[in-house]
Parts: C-alpha cells; structure tokens; sequence
C-alpha cells in the first residue's frame, strides 16, 4: 500500500517535470541565452538581450496594463453571462431550450474572423469600433460559450437540492450566493475566470480589426515578433505572456480569500 | 442573460445591416495647397502609423529616430501601433462598408498584393506622391520601379519608402565558394544532401525563393516580368522549374518530405547548423542576425548570377485619416535623405534606400557611400547589377497553388 | 379551544392540468407532529414543497398562527425542511452548518454559535464541532441537518422521509431519538415517509395521503379502523372484501375443509409460507376476490395446496366514510 503510493508520487513528479516544469525552465533558460548554434552549443552565451529588447518595446507596459483590464472586465462580465445562464440552463425547463443551448455554442463553430468582420461594421455604425469597449465586446464572442458551458455543468452537478435546502434557512438570493452558490461553484468559476482571460489576452487578429490600432494589447505587441527567429527575445516574450494569466490567477485567488467560509490553512483531509 | 442577449441582437442587428455605401462627403484637397500651409496646418497634431511591428530594429527606427525628430523639426507626435497590413485593410475595408469618414489611421507601409487590394478597393487617399517635396528632388520620377509596385500602376497612391533585394546566406565555415548559378546550386545540393532546403511557397520568402526559378525557367525575365499573366503563359514557362524542384527533392533536407513553412523556421535550422544556407528578402538581414547571435559570425551572402528580385516598399495614406496634412508631412520627412541614411544604418533597420544617390549634394553622396552595411551586405553596386523586378502579382497565389501539385503530389 | 398553530384551506396542486392533488384541509396544534403516510408518487412530497415554498400552491392558504404565508418567500417562512439527504454544506465544519441560518435572522454574532453549540451537544455531536461533513457518517450527517434546521426556530418543521437512507438499524434508532427530541423541544412538525411503522410509530396523528387525505386520525384508529379500501390495504392488516366491507386478517380462519358455515368463505391455494415471530404465516390467493392474503395458520401447508378461509360475520366491517354517511 505504502509502497504504491509511493511510486505514484514518483510518477507522479516525472510527469510534471517532464511535461511542465521542464519547459516552463527551458524556457526561462532560453530567455538568458544566445540561441543555440552548432559551433557554441556545448557552452552557453548568457544574455540579457532578450530581456532588454523586451523592455524596450515602448508600448510594453501600457499595452500589459490594457490587457489586464480588459481581460478583467471580460471576466467579469463572462461570470454574470455564466453564472446566469448556467443556472438557468441547468435548472430551468423552457420551450427551444435545447436550441438556446446549440446557439450560445455557435460562436465556437463559425470562424471568428467571418463574426468579426462582421460586427465591425456593427461597431463602427454604433461607434464602438477603435474602444475598449468595442474590444471587450468582440473577446465576449470567443469566450461566453465556454463560460456558459463550464458554468452550467457546474451548477448542474451542484443540483437543486443543495441550494434548496440552503433557501429554506432564511438567505436572500444574494447571500445565499455569496455563502453557497459561489464557494461550491468555485473549481468552475476558477476554470473560467482561467480559460477566458487566456482567451481574452490572446486574441490578436480580432483586437487588430475592431480595436483598429487604438486599443493596444499584449498580443498586438507580442504577435508580430513570433515571425521572428530570435528565440532569446521570443523567451523573454512567451514568459512574459505567461506571466499575465499566472498574476492574475494569483490576484483571484486573494479575491476568493475574501469569500464567507473559506478556511485556506485548515485542508480538508 | 440581458448582456447576452443584446449581444446577440447586435449580431444579428449587423447581419441584417446592409451594404450602404455612404458617398465619400469628405474630400479635402490638397492639390492646391502650398506645402507651407500643409506643414503648418500639420503643427502640434498626432499622426497614427500603423505598421508590422515583428522587427525591433524597425521599431526602434520609428520610435526612437523618426519619432523623436518630427516632433523636433514638425512638432507632430508620431504614435506608432503594430498591426498586420491586412488587418488593416480589413479595418479599413469595413469603415468603407460602414461609411466612416473618420478614421484612425493616417500612415500605413504597404505594397504589393496588399497595395493592389487597397486601391482596387478606394481604401487610399486620393495621388499625393507627386506633391511632396522631396520626391520631386530627390527620387527618379521616372523609375519603374516607382511606377509599378508588383505589376499595378502606383498612380502617386503610395511614395516609395525603402527597397530590398533577395539574397542568399550561407555559412562561410562550411562552404568556401557559393553557388553562382541555379545549376551549381543543384550540384552543390546533391554533393551535400540535407543541407539546403527552402520555405514553403506559401511564406513569402519560398514564395519568392519560386520567383527567381520562374525567371530562370522562362526564355528571359523580360517574358515573365512585362508579359500580364496568364495560366497559359505560366505554364508554358515553368516546366523547367518544377523538374528543377523535384530532381533536387530527395537531396533536400529531411529527402524533402517536409519543408519549413516559414522563413523563420528555416532561419532556426540555419542557426543550429542544421542546413547551410538560407536566405531572404533583404539583402542586411545577416546583419542583425549576426548581432542578435542568431546566425554564425562567419555568415555571408550571395546572389545569382542570373539576377536577384527586388521590390520598393511604400507607405499610404488610408481614404480616412483624421490627419493628412501630417500624413503627408510625416511622409515627406521619411523620404528625406536624412532620415533614409539612418534608416540604411544597420544599428537599425539597414533596410536600402530608393533614392537616387546622384540627385543628393555632394555632402550627402559621401555620408551614404561611406557608410558601412556590414561585412555581410553585398556592395551596392552588385546588388545593382543583379536587381530584377517583381512580376505580376498574381504569380505568387499561381506559385502556392501548383506547387502543391507539382512538387508535393508528384512525390 | 385554541386555535390550531398551521392551518391548511383547500390548497390544491396542479402541473399543468393535472392535480397533484385537490382542496386539501389540515390543521395542527403546537407541538404536534403528525405522520403522512402514502405510496411513491402519491404527492407527499409535493405537498412538502409547497408548505416549505419551493413550489407555488395553485389554490388555497396555508395559515401559521393566523398569518397568511402562502405567498411568502421560501426563505421569509418560518418554516424549516430536513431531505431524505443530509445536504450538508461541505465546506463549512459541523458548527459553521449548525449556524448557518442563524446568520439571516436578528441574532447577534456572538450568540450564534453558543447557539448552534447546544444544539450539537442536544444531538448529541459534542466535540464535533470543528469538523467537516464528509468525515461523519450517514447518521451523524442527517442529526446535523436535523439540528441544522432546528437552529432557526421553526414554527413548522417538515421532514421528508428523512432516515431513507439510513440502514434498517440506525433508522429505528433515530426515529426513537428524533421523536423524543422534537417533543421535548415542542416542535410542530410534519413527518413524511411511505413507511407505515414509522409513520405509526413518529406521529400523534396519521394522514393517508394518496393524491389528498384518505383518512386522518390517531394511528390505532386509522389502523383499526380504515375508512376506505385504499387505507385497509395500506394501513392497516385487512383483507377487503368488496367495496364495502373489509375483515381483519388475524380473524380470518384457515381449514383444508369446505366448513359451510359462513357466507364469508373463499377457496384459496396456497403460495407461500414464512415464520414471522415465532408463527407460520402462509400466502396464499383468493380467486374469486382476484387477492392475496397471508394468513397465520398452525396447520401444515404445502404450496399448491387447496384451503379455505372463513371470516366469522360479526368480525366483518363495513368503511368507516360509508358507516358516517349512513
């Protein structure tokens, strides 16, 4: 017994390092080294280059803070859309529900491009186009189907019963809420709040066209340099990248602290 | 559910918008306007260029030489924004379509097929080539070159801003006489199997890696270059090229059975030594590739004897720039001698320059002779010698479509 | 006379069209707790939800101490629901649960948790306080929903086959247990199961409910006394005779003899024998009824074999809603 517990911790430490602690480290390696030639390979060149021609970029830090904020707001607003419609679609019988099901995971199945090019139109017409708010609205397009689901599956495992047994105790529909709904929902609200500011922060080509150059993310600055073939400046730049979400996931998980019922150093056996 | 749903109704709202295309009520014109005025109406404005922004050398041109002078010398701030030149045609396209006179955009760096849609299209600010001062003084108002970008008359919608060549670079470690010819090329493949490869026809540089074959396979370049296309005359003459492609396939790295898909993956073999040669539409790449420690000091480069493609790059004004009068005043300033010879400097861009060095003072034909490109630039007066011009453009899309068929399928 | 604590007025059910059930009358006294008994699918439990407010009456009041609640808020009634499952919420310890509803009335912070601690130590959970749901079993779950509910002080607590998932043994211990602790606290409550023993066993009174009440009454009543065949066959140990009548079955008389004394003699064959307690009882159908009855019997049976059974006429009954009309 003991000894198969201790094999699957082992296994289990192969499999991260291998699949994520390996590359997260070879990346940073790479950020700090001359790319590999053949006549240098066995020693490395360190560098900072990487990292300074990152610093550079003008538009960096201003362009990390717009895509913080605009990510931040998608999140938000991807969790009302979620979390209301994913009640609702979870626990609510309605004529065409099905169908409402099959349309809100449309924007999935169409090209984004084709469903850009066509809101921007929209958005000029409404004069949303060249703003934030223009942006916000196009990264809801890539991101509520997935809020939607998650959230619906999360709430459907949940079932009735438990939010009816805690209404029967005398919470309003908001604390009751705060105090069930959203402590229980929270493996599903953590993956959502994950998923779409990824999806959010990565979105380059739809950010281009309805943010016309005036709203300028991460990804504007980012995405140009993948043609390159400087890996320093590439490393520098993924890790960068990846750093958002990771930051941001931190900053959320402060934010659930402040939740009722939440006892972060007492784990549950 | 409320935000969804009006969000969908905006979907669906522009679905069944139609296609109503406002008259262009806004055309202001410059034609009789002194420069004086224009400049002077350009004072204490921003002008918005929007530009591929995947090359720090360029982007520290433009924000740390070019920005700084023209508030200087025009007080104008220059807010550069990257962005791919087809999105912003798609933004453009849809502010056509949507009727927006107002723009965001004032400056945008273009050409070929990108150039033919934007003026196919009205997406352009009507001819101002010929208004700024120093095109007229210093550039060959007649060079063909400036005439036709890819085979479509440029009609003064676009000055011509830089120029680059192809050229081939190769690692002077391990071959010490490049190939002079194609067929040379072929034989050095064959003695070194594995260590050439070329990209994809569907990157650009493969695309016009292809070119140059063409050029070769045909009687002349002159049949390909001044002749319009036709599928017929392509096909006519480009045998010899795809039997060329396939006899050197098994040699080719990995026997050919996969090719980089972009120049940057061939730039990454390359620099692990994996291939030997590589090459690119700019005759300075080496040079930044060098200083990055991407490629190996001992790089070099090289064109063929029968010729090496070059194009002229521009830069536009989109039909709706909030700001023309800077426009034009940002553009004059990047034509200028000054600001052409920083941008040959290779501790920037090191991209070449179309201006004709003998219209320049005396004073200024020293600085950009005496200035040293790098040990990997061919002298300019090679580069000259073997400049072709680019074909019609619509050989690019003919190219990535048969050479699927002609290289890949005959496998 | 006091006027009852909850009064039910011709509150009826319907899902769409269709009546779950119809102008139903009920009061209870404080302190009551009455037993509803019924088959599955009988509405018990729709009835519960309703009272409770998850679900809309279609028609009707529900009155508690005179006030009209029927278009309160689930969560405004003074009105507490323990499941079939013990619902605990699992990431709050055995004390934050106990508390839980305490947080949504007028109690003051610091009293609420000496509050819920009482009720630990009254369910006898003391010393679990800091734990959570997952680390206590099945019954200790279900007393801590009990107590849960019990913690906000309702006027009526309703229990929806609450022991359903407890094994046989736990559950006769827990009703025993529940029953002495609602009397001492002199809770009004509504007890659902489609267990009749329980149901005997847990309420002053009995209701029979299958899509409205068939019989209300004090379980030895209803027992003994069924008002309708529905209620003889699943309350009570009676063998219906016609619509009419029906006969205790510890009265009906077992012979292999045709004994031609009663008019209330039927052929019967033989099924099945078990001992229960100590006695042989044997199953057998009656085919000119289209019944089954098991009947005790000292005789030895074999199954297959042809009998009679007799019930003595002045042991036969007739309904008690016929008697009353009559």
């Amino acid at each position: 017994m003991m000894k198969t517990l201790r094999h699957k911790q082992i296994q289990f430490w192969v499999y991260i390092s291998i699949l994520f602690l390996f590359p997260v480290l070879f990346l940073l390696y790479k950020s700090f080294t001359l790319p590999m030639r053949y006549e240098t390979h066995l020693h490395a060149h360190f560098t900072m280059q990487g990292w300074v021609t990152l610093f550079s970029e003008n538009q960096l830090i201003q362009a990390t803070f717009v895509s913080l904020g605009i990510g931040a707001i998608v999140v938000i607003l991807n969790l009302i859309v979620g979390l209301t419609a994913g009640y609702a679609l979870a626990f609510y019988d309605f004529k065409g529900k099905s169908l409402l099901e099959a349309l809100i995971l449309f924007p999935i199945i169409i090209p984004l491009l084709a469903i850009t090019i066509g809101v921007h139109i929209a958005m000029i017409r409404l004069g949303i186009a060249d703003t934030w708010v223009g942006v916000v609205l196009i990264h809801l397009v890539p991101t509520i189907p997935y809020a939607v689901k998650i959230l619906r599956n999360g709430y459907t495992s949940l079932g009735t019963a438990i939010l009816e047994q805690a209404y029967v105790l005398g919470p309003d529909p908001w604390q009751r809420f705060l105090s069930i709904d959203l402590p229980l929902l929270k493996p599903a609200i953590r993956s959502t709040i994950f998923l779409t500011f990824v999806i959010s922060l990565s979105q380059y080509v739809i950010t281009a066209i309805i943010g016309g150059g005036n709203v300028v993310t991460l990804a504007l600055v980012f995405f140009p340099f993948l043609n390159s073939a400087n890996s320093t400046v590439l490393a520098a730049f993924s890790i960068w990248f990846a750093l958002l979400p990771f930051l941001f996931y931190i900053l959320i998980e402060l934010l659930f602290l402040l939740l009722p019922y939440q006892k972060p150093w007492r784990t549950r056996s | 559910m409320k935000k969804y749903s009006l969000f969908m109704l905006i979907i669906l709202l522009l679905t069944a918008c139609g296609q109503s295309n406002n008259p262009n009520t806004q055309s202001i014109d410059f034609q009789h306007t002194s420069w004086s005025d224009i400049t002077q109406k350009a004072d204490s404005t921003t002008v918005n260029i929007h530009m591929w922004g995947g090359d720090e050398g360029i982007n520290r041109y433009i924000d740390e030489w070019v920005a700084p002078k023209l508030k200087e010398q025009y007080n104008i701030t220059l807010n550069r924004t990257p962005m791919d030149t087809q999105n912003i045609l798609q933004k453009l396209h849809s502010e056509k379509r949507a009727g927006k006179q107002e723009g965001t955009i004032d400056v945008i760096w273009i050409n070929g097929e990108n150039f033919k849609n934007a003026k196919n299209n009205e997406l352009l600010y009507r001819p101002f080539r010929d208004q700024l001062p120093n095109f007229k003084k210093y550039y060959d108002q007649e060079s063909l070159a400036f005439q036709y970008d890819f085979g479509t008359a440029v009609d003064g919608y676009e000055a011509p801003w830089g120029k680059v060549q192809f050229v081939f670079q190769y690692n002077s470690n391990k071959i010490e006489e490049p190939p002079k010819s194609f067929e040379e090329l072929k034989a050095w493949v064959k003695d070194n199997p594995g260590k050439f490869t070329y990209p994809n026809p569907d990157d650009f540089s493969g695309n016009a890696f292809l070119r140059h074959l063409l050029y070769q396979s045909a009687d002349s370049p002159e049949s390909i270059i001044e002749e319009p296309f036709s599928k017929q005359h392509a096909t006519k003459h480009s045998q010899e090229m795809w039997s060329y492609l396939n006899e050197i396939e098994p040699h080719l790295w990995r026997e050919g059975k996969h090719y980089p898909s972009t120049l940057s993956e061939l730039d990454r073999l390359y620099s692990n030594g994996d291939v030997w040669m590589t090459m690119g539409y700019n005759e300075a790449r080496a040079e930044h590739m060098i200083e990055d420690g991407v490629f190996p000091e001992s790089t070099r480069s090289f064109v063929m004897e029968s010729g090496s493609i070059g194009n002229t790059h521009f830069l536009a004004i989109p039909y709706n720039s909030p700001n023309k009068e800077g426009a034009l005043t940002a553009i004059n300033f990047l034509l200028s001698p000054n600001a052409q010879l920083k941008k040959l400097n290779p501790t920037y861009w090191g991209d070449n320059t179309p201006i004709s060095i003998d219209k320049l003072s005396a004073e200024d034909q020293e600085k950009f002779q005496s200035l040293d490109r790098g040990k990997t630039v061919l002298p300019g007066k090679k580069l000259e010698e073997s400049f072709l011009p680019e074909a019609d453009s619509a050989y690019v899309e003919w190219l990535k479509e048969n050479w699927k068929n002609e290289v890949i399928r005959n496998d | 006379m006091t006027t009852p604590c909850i009064q039910l007025h011709q509150v009826s059910k319907f899902f769409q069209s269709d009546p779950v059930f119809q102008n139903l009358d009920l009061s209870l006294e404080k302190g009551e707790i009455m037993s509803i008994v019924g088959p599955s699918g009988s509405g018990k439990t729709t009835l519960l939800r309703c009272l409770a407010g998850l679900e809309p009456f279609t028609e009707g009041r529900l009155l508690i101490n005179e006030k009209d609640l029927t278009g309160t808020e689930t969560n405004k009634r003074p009105i507490s629901l323990v499941f079939q499952q013990p619902l605990l919420f699992p990431h709050m310890t055995i004390l934050e649960n106990v508390a839980y509803g305490l947080a949504f009335q007028n109690i003051k912070k610091k009293e609420r948790h000496p509050k819920a601690r009482e009720l630990i130590q009254q369910v006898g959970l003391k010393g679990y306080e800091r734990s959570y749901p997952h680390e206590m079993s099945g019954g200790q779950q279900q007393r801590i929903s009990l107590a849960r509910s019990l913690a906000i002080q309702p006027k009526l607590l309703l229990l929806d086959e609450p022991f359903s998932s407890l094994d046989v043994q736990l559950r006769i211990e827990m009703r025993t247990w529940v029953r002495d602790l609602l009397k001492e606290k002199q809770i009004t409550a509504l007890f659902i199961t489609h267990d009749r023993e329980e149901a005997m066993y847990m309420g002053d009174r009995v209701g029979i409910f299958h899509g409205g009440f068939q019989q209300i009454g004090e379980p030895d009543e209803v027992y003994q006394f069924p008002s309708t065949p529905f209620v003889a066959e699943f309350f009570g140990d009676h063998m219906v005779i016609d619509e009419h009548h029906y006969v205790p079955v510890q009265s009906l008389i077992v012979t292999t003899q045709d004994p031609n004394t009663s008019q209330y003699c039927w052929e019967g064959i033989v099924k099945n024998s078990i001992f229960y307690h100590g006695n042989r009882f044997y199953q057998m159908s009656l085919p000119s009824l289209e019944r089954n009855v098991t009947v005790a019997s000292a005789l030895e049976l074999k199954t297959g074999d042809n009998v009679y059974v007799t019930a003595y006429p002045e042991r036969v009954n007739s309904f008690t809603n016929l008697k009353s009309k009559e």
